[in-house]
């Protein structure tokens, strides 16, 4: 046995030695994307490493150890000078950059006397074999092994993930990066310390692009979500070339046909690479941070919280931390402390758009603050702001005592903000505990250089901070899903873990961007439970909601956004009943006083639309579901259009009213049900079929092409309709007088009212049949909006069949034939628009049952 | 003078294939690294079919072309589309078109050998001729026009086309380009058919310039071409041609008055330099899409 042994290990020892080295090179990009980021410098590092350490060993004779730590050295410090100017870059202009300052390096060595030039460095005595070189690839495994779950770890495959909820969490992006950067540029010099004490002899070429591709092709052939991943890439690309001569096959363009095929599939139907097959077949575990055993009662599997876990959670994780270093600012704040923020002359501009206009709000200790307003008010554009996202335009920002200017996301965390994002952010990949241990960030304890070496102390510190995440999730009852992917929760329970990760880091402020989106009546209540709860522990809570109803049953305060301006704050009982909040909602119109919604009754009743000279149904949907992932946006619903009607569809927001006209357009595709277009099933076709045989769709958010004139828009509109082009485009503009004298203007210097102009005349070109008009009134000051009704209207008169879907009910019931009225994904009305006009079960959609006017 | 004239020549070849690189990316978001192949493979082909074939030279070169255009529907076929739906299509393409460029350079390595092939000495008319004194031969002259008549082809088709309109559409929203009827995945198929024939026209006219074809003439000018889109900016055509006639011009004049063993060093040089001062290159637009 042992000569065989021997005879194998002579037989293949370069090959042993190069699966080696190979592993090593492969770990160094592991290193970098893992953090999310692409470098091709590695093989410079290494050819840096590898000539400092041969020259150091032929002209000074230092040992192997000496010169490996050498080599390490000038790979990490090659890495962090580097990295300085570069690492702002991202993804492909990084590689690039990258990849220029490798070729930089391989003309420098070349041309260098020192080095040898072009004919290399020889004479280099070789003292690396099988051991040191393997012991190297262990030291390197081991590395990665210890850092994935210590907070580090997380912390990069956060970032990798999505860097803005990383930085929300406390992250530090840069420092991360710049981390990521010099291990890597580190591991890389180990390389080729290895390399050139093997080879005996190095040349500037073996250093070069194709080297970096091959470090490149290791790690992600072995797959980047193991840390085994890249020895397992470099052992089989490295052994390749060796079995196939084995194998009988001749050498030539067969063996890099093969090598370049097989890297093409595992591509193709790999996507986490040799690892992640392995981890699915059972051979590997998953790494993800083990699931503590309960210290506490068992009784947390499922369901919603329990008032004594709460309590828990809020008051067991503090004594456990001695070294917290949030701990002198963290002390439970009073219930009626001074504000938590203050908001003075608040102005936030995006390119030529006012999203926040003078807003002035403070925001007391303890208090739960629920910040509503319609759609495109700029609520997130606030909690961006307050939150260090992004800065101020104009005014003064504090929070918690600091005023923030110029801080980052990652530091504004770090004062005790915590915050949840409207559209969630998770880390999908990692699992429900390990999202809030990243959470947890800025409490947790730094042990990776503890587990590097195995030092007791790290484990107890890292239990504690399991247990505290423990609490965070049966807080929000999640404690059952710990070892779940994130990604494979449903979707009510992503937004239960968005908030746990939020509570994870013991937050002063926390910051909820409507974490109510898409749930029912049920989940939606439980949710508004688990707040009331959170805001009695002495948390002070800022609620975007756009349910309304449950802000009004669960904040203590209300303040009201409006085309960026502050209209109203206060009680929510006072706020239920201010005339300009109603109006913002539900849309007023003119001659109307601006008042109650009891007034509709006898408003409509002299307002009945002639019914024009229907037919029968153009469009009909039978049954049509959409899905995304878990969340189910569109639920079996029944509609139809008769030929020459206006129907209006309308709901809250998040009801399922774009996923609906985007399924009718085929830009997603139904999960059940039938679309039928004059009787003929098309749920099959293509998008452009679709707009070919009629079927016309004004976007929401109008969706112009800025970089394109004003023409080449309306042009783009007449894809299929090309006939009399240039007179048709003077008909449609007819109508849009804004429009004739900008044609040849870009697009993107419209205003929003000019943009909903073109885009209506964008889609008349394509003479449709029916058009679908997402919100046209979205985002538009009173007067553009009665502009608009007009143009539909005027459509309407022309005999082109209309679906509207608008969040402004009364205006698009006003305008319609026929009314729908969807809610949670599901249809929960229909009728004559003038019925529906008077019908409270529509102010419920939208404000729900609790509200009375 | 004649520096001046040879670093436009150069130029102007770099530029032709820089621009069919950043047309995918410009269009599609995406870095299609087996670009290189189908530069090599423009010239072999072009090389079949004057040796083999006995076809005039401007006939090969449209022979050339189409096949690259070919070529590029095969790799956006094999390389890109079955990618479409995953969450990290720009960087798995990235890697699924290194690896059809392996592929790629595997066949062209068994259909033509490893050895350099030359263009037999009638092909091309061997005239010479001053001018502002300097020394142009009139291959040199006919391969300068070729790519000013491609890349002013390009930029017409782009601006003013039907086609280059939907591109443009699609460049900047491709939902709201489904919206309007554009049919997506013909325009990226288009989009890759028009790339890989200006990467094939660049291979068989660089071939002619510096008469010698073999498989690994694509590994050079992959490094340069990309600098070439990054000089010029990310997406922008003009930006293409500019970045090549800089690229073109730096590297004949870093021979001048450094060195020919420098030459690169500047380049990339050059290239690091512009990516750090101006991430978005000389003409290229700010980001459009934000998070």
């Amino acid at each position: 046995m042992p000569e065989m042994l021997s005879t194998f290990l002579a037989t293949y020892n370069a090959v042993i030695v190069f699966v080696a080295i190979n592993g090593v090179l492969a770990y160094s990009m592991y290193a970098v994307l893992i953090a999310g980021q692409l470098s091709l410098a590695q093989a410079a590092f290494a050819s840096i490493a590898a000539y400092t350490s041969a020259l150091l060993t032929i002209h000074l004779g230092w040992p192997l150890l000496a010169v490996t730590v050498a080599g390490i050295l000038a790979g990490a410090v090659a890495a962090f000078l580097l990295g300085l100017p570069v690492l702002r870059l991202r993804g492909v202009f990084l590689a690039i950059a990258t990849l220029g300052f490798g070729e930089m390096v391989r003309i420098l060595v070349l041309n260098l006397e020192v080095t040898g030039g072009a004919q290399g460095l020889r004479g280099i005595p070789k003292v690396v074999g099988i051991w040191q070189a393997w012991l190297a690839l262990a030291a390197c495994a081991w590395f990665f092994w210890r850092l994935r779950p210590s907070r580090r770890g997380l912390g990069l495959a956060a970032l990798r993930q999505d860097e803005i909820a990383a930085s929300a969490m406390g992250i530090d992006v840069v420092a991360y990066r710049m981390f990521a950067f010099v291990v890597s540029g580190a591991i890389a010099g180990l390389s080729g310390v290895l390399f050139a004490h093997f080879t005996r002899f190095i040349a500037s070429d073996q250093f070069g692009f194709s080297r970096a591709v091959d470090a490149l092709l290791y790690a992600i052939v072995g797959g980047t979500g193991h840390w085994i991943g890249p020895a397992l890439g470099a052992a089989l690309l490295t052994a390749l070339p060796e079995a196939q001569r084995a194998l009988g096959v001749a050498a030539g363009w067969l063996r890099p046909f093969i090598n370049g095929t097989i890297l093409l599939l595992v591509i193709l139907f790999l996507p986490e690479g040799l690892s992640g097959l392995a981890t699915r077949a059972g051979w590997l575990r998953r790494r993800n941070v083990p699931v503590p055993a309960a210290s506490t009662a068992a009784g947390d599997a499922d369901g919603v919280t329990t008032d004594g876990a709460t309590t828990d959670g809020a008051t067991e994780g503090r004594p456990d931390h001695p070294n917290d270093h949030g701990g002198d600012s963290r002390v439970g704040p009073e219930p009626t402390g001074p504000p938590v923020v203050v908001l003075e002359g608040l102005v936030k501009d995006y390119g030529g758009v006012r999203a926040i206009d003078d807003v002035d709000l403070r925001i007391p200790a303890g208090e739960l603050m629920g910040l509503i307003g319609p759609n495109g008010a700029g609520k997130t554009t606030l909690v961006n702001v307050v939150t260090g996202l992004t800065a101020a335009s104009v005014g003064r920002v504090e929070v918690l005592g600091t005023t923030i200017g110029g801080h980052k996301a990652h530091q504004v965390a770090e004062l005790g903000v915590s915050r949840t994002f409207q559209e969630v952010k998770l880390f999908d990949s990692m699992s429900v505990l390990e999202n809030v241990l990243v959470g947890g960030h800025s409490v947790a304890h730094d042990t990776f250089l503890r587990r590097l070496f195995l030092v007791p102390s790290a484990r107890r510190d890292e239990q504690a901070d399991l247990q505290r995440a423990r609490l965070c999730l049966q807080q929000v009852g999640l404690a059952a899903a710990a070892e779940l992917p994130a990604g494979a929760l449903s979707y009510g329970d992503r937004r239960r873990l968005e908030i746990a990760r939020a509570l994870a880091s013991e937050p002063q402020l926390l910051v909820l961007d409507e974490p109510a989106a898409g749930m029912n009546r049920v989940e939606a209540s439980a949710l508004g439970d688990l707040m009331g709860e959170i805001a009695a522990t002495g948390v002070t809570i800022l609620l975007i909601e756009h349910n309304v109803p449950l802000v009004m049953r669960i904040c203590t305060q209300v303040a009201v956004l409006d085309f960026g301006r502050l209209i109203a704050q206060g009680e929510p009982a006072a706020i239920a009943r201010d005339p300009e909040v109603i109006a913002a909602y539900l849309g007023a119109d003119d001659d109307e006083e601006v008042g109650g919604l009891e007034r509709h009754d006898a408003e409509t009743a002299d307002h009945v639309e002639p019914a024009g000279e229907q037919g029968a149904d153009l469009l009909e949907l039978q049954g049509l579901s959409v899905s995304y992932g878990p969340v189910d946006a569109v639920r079996a619903i029944d509609l139809a259009v008769p030929a020459g009607s206006l129907v209006a569809l309308i709901g809250a927001n998040g009801a399922g009213k774009s996923s609906t006209l985007a399924a009718i357009s085929g830009i997603v595709r139904p999960t059940g049900g039938r679309v039928l277009f004059g009787g003929e099933d098309i749920t099959s076709w293509s998008s452009h079929r679709r707009v070919a045989a009629g079927i016309v769709q004004v976007p929401e958010g109008r969706e112009i092409l800025v970089t394109m004139t004003v023409r080449e828009n309306l042009e783009l509109g007449a894809w299929y309709q090309r006939e009399d082009l240039d007179a048709r485009i003077d008909e449609v503009v007819a109508k849009f007088p804004l429009l004739a004298d900008r044609m040849h203007l870009s697009a993107g210097s419209l205003s929003g009212g000019e943009q909903q102009m073109l885009a209506i005349a964008r889609a008349l070109l394509a003479q449709p049949q029916v058009l679908l008009l997402d919100e046209p009134s979205m985002g538009l000051a009173p007067m553009l909006v009665d502009e608009v009704f007009a143009v539909i209207d005027g459509i309407r008169r022309d005999g082109t069949t209309v679906l509207l879907v608008e969040q402004n009910a009364h205006r698009a019931l006003q305008a319609a034939d026929h009314g729908y009225v969807m809610e949670t994904g599901e249809m929960v009305l229909n009728g004559p628009a003038s019925e529906l006009l008077s019908n409270t079960r529509v102010i419920e959609a939208y404000l729900g049952e609790s509200f009375d006017a | 003078m004649q520096q001046v004239v040879n670093g436009v020549f150069l130029g102007a070849i770099y530029g032709l294939f820089a621009m069919g690189y950043t047309l995918v990316f410009g269009v599609l978001d995406l870095l299609n690294l087996a670009h290189s192949a189908v530069f090599m493979l423009g010239a072999f082909v072009g090389w079949e079919l004057v040796v083999a074939l006995g076809w005039p030279l401007w006939l090969a070169v449209v022979g050339a072309i189409a096949a690259g255009a070919l070529l590029g529907i095969l790799i956006e076929r094999f390389a890109f589309a079955p990618l479409r739906q995953r969450p990290d299509t720009h960087f798995a393409g990235l890697i699924s078109s290194i690896a059809l460029a392996i592929v790629l350079g595997a066949i062209a390595l068994g259909l033509f050998g490893p050895n350099t092939r030359r263009f037999p000495p009638d092909t091309f008319p061997e005239g010479r001729f001053e001018f502002a004194g300097a020394s142009i031969s009139v291959l040199q002259v006919v391969i300068l026009v070729v790519c000013l008549v491609l890349m002013l082809g390009l930029q017409w088709l782009v601006r003013s086309s039907r086609l280059g309109k939907a591109m443009r559409a699609v460049a900047e929203d491709p939902r709201a380009a489904r919206l309007m009827g554009v049919n997506v995945s013909g325009v990226t198929m288009a989009t890759f058919a028009l790339s890989s024939a200006l990467g094939a026209a660049a291979g068989v006219l660089f071939a002619l310039a510096f008469n010698s074809i073999q498989t690994e003439m694509g590994l050079a000018i992959e490094l340069k071409g990309l600098a070439v889109i990054v000089v010029g900016g990310m997406g922008s055509i003009r930006g293409a041609m500019l970045g090549g006639l800089v690229l073109g011009l730096t590297e004949v004049f870093a021979i001048v008055w450094i060195s020919s063993s420098w030459r690169d060093a500047v380049a990339f040089g050059l290239l690091f330099l512009i990516l750090l001062v101006r991430p978005n290159g000389l003409l290229g637009r700010g980001s459009v899409r934000e998070v």
